[in-house]
């Protein structure tokens, strides 16, 4: 076998990871920020819903099983993408009930990246093409 | 005289048309809108073979990141190594930091659709990403001299090899290699090898870097993207508010 050839199987060893992986680019260090093989659930009320790049955000507030009220903050990927996945600046509204999946953030205990936002009707928005839904 | 002016317009047009002419006859056209393609296995293996082998695959392109401290094999010189650890990821959420584009050595790879437009003497390359434009001159032109201004798209030459696109970059400014906590030089030099597939849906991409003053060595990386007739990129339209 031709040294090439080696590394060509290499590559496509390393190469088969990354670009079978979903879309969780940001424009800052996904992995430093966040932990990719981490999962977050939380429920609450939508206070806010900014959608704009390189981020969109949404605030929602959670009540803790301490009966307190806990400020949430979760961001999307660019919501560029998100558009062609059918969001838009009107997808979530203030005062929605929400239960939001993502990936938590390291350094901040109520901040998460989003997978999924489920709506009171069941209706799911997902942040990534492929998300296998009924597994969220 | 209008048998004068008619002669004069004639000559006028015949220098004109070549340069207006949408492309050189026997290079394949890869205008249109192309998005990123996962691919399970990399089908683009013909340009692995013209990667030069002792350059270092970084495995980060499409959407994958490398975990802090993983520079993906390369090795970093001194002063990198002094960059990463007094580099503070906090900043990457602050607004001043927010709107701050990449270069081309980092945004190609960047899981966001492109246009290209491509002429004889030009393709231009618009990028979702940060609404970055990037001019390829195919005229035959060489690199301007060091103190022509540096940029994030840099200045870029190309020519075509068969049906590959050889694009050489210099003039960057100092910008993110991989996310990771140091940048490359304003001296890196890029070499890029783009390739259709004969069915015109898949466009393939090598970069080869060379930044001595940065890491020890080349580096490389492997993008593809696919044909999706009748779309077109949106506008990114950072907005810095999202940082704190």
């Amino acid at each position: 076998m031709k040294k090439p050839f080696r590394r060509v199987l290499s590559i496509i060893g390393l190469t088969s990871f990354i670009l079978a992986a979903p879309t969780i680019y940001a424009h800052h260090s996904f992995a430093v920020h966040f932990l990719p093989e981490g999962e977050v659930k939380a429920s609450g009320v939508v206070k806010s819903f900014r959608f704009a790049n390189p981020h969109g955000v949404l605030e929602f507030t959670v009540i803790n099983d301490k009966g307190e009220e806990v400020q949430w903050r979760a961001e999307t990927n660019s919501p560029s993408l998100l558009r062609r996945r059918g969001w838009s600046r009107d997808s979530i509204k203030a005062g929605q009930e929400v239960t939001v999946t993502g990936w938590p953030a390291r350094n901040d205990e109520y901040y998460m990246r989003i997978r999924t936002v489920t709506f009171a009707d069941g209706t799911i928005l997902a942040t990534q093409a492929g998300i296998n839904l009924s597994q969220d | 005289m209008r048998h004068l002016f008619h002669t004069k317009l004639l000559l006028v047009l015949s220098l004109l048309l070549p340069a207006l002419s949408t492309q050189a006859a026997d290079a394949p056209d890869i205008s249109g809108f192309w998005t990123v393609k996962f691919e399970q296995t990399p089908s683009g293996t013909e340009l692995f073979e013209k990667l030069p082998g002792d350059a270092i695959f970084i495995n980060d392109a499409g959407g994958g990141e490398l975990a802090e401290g993983d520079f993906g094999g390369i090795q970093l010189t001194e002063s990198a190594l002094q960059e990463v650890s007094e580099y503070d990821f906090d900043y990457e959420f602050s607004m001043s930091y927010t709107c701050m584009p990449p270069s081309a050595v980092f945004y190609m790879q960047a899981p966001f659709p492109m246009e290209v437009d491509q002429g004889r003497d030009l393709i231009v390359f618009r990028m979702e990403y940060f609404d970055m434009v990037r001019v390829i001159y195919l005229d035959g032109r060489g690199h301007p001299g060091d103190d022509y201004p540096h940029s994030k798209n840099g200045h870029s030459i190309g020519h075509w090899e068969g049906d590959e696109l050889v694009v050489d970059s210099t003039h960057f400014v100092p910008s993110t290699f991989m996310n990771n906590g140091f940048n490359h030089s304003d001296d890196i030099h890029m070499v890029e090898r783009f390739k259709m597939s004969k069915d015109g849906e898949t466009l393939w991409l090598t970069q080869v870097y060379e930044d001595p003053a940065v890491f020890a060595g080349k580096a490389s990386r492997y993008m593809a993207w696919r044909k999706v007739p009748g779309e077109n990129i949106y506008p990114y339209d950072c907005d810095p508010s999202f940082g704190r």
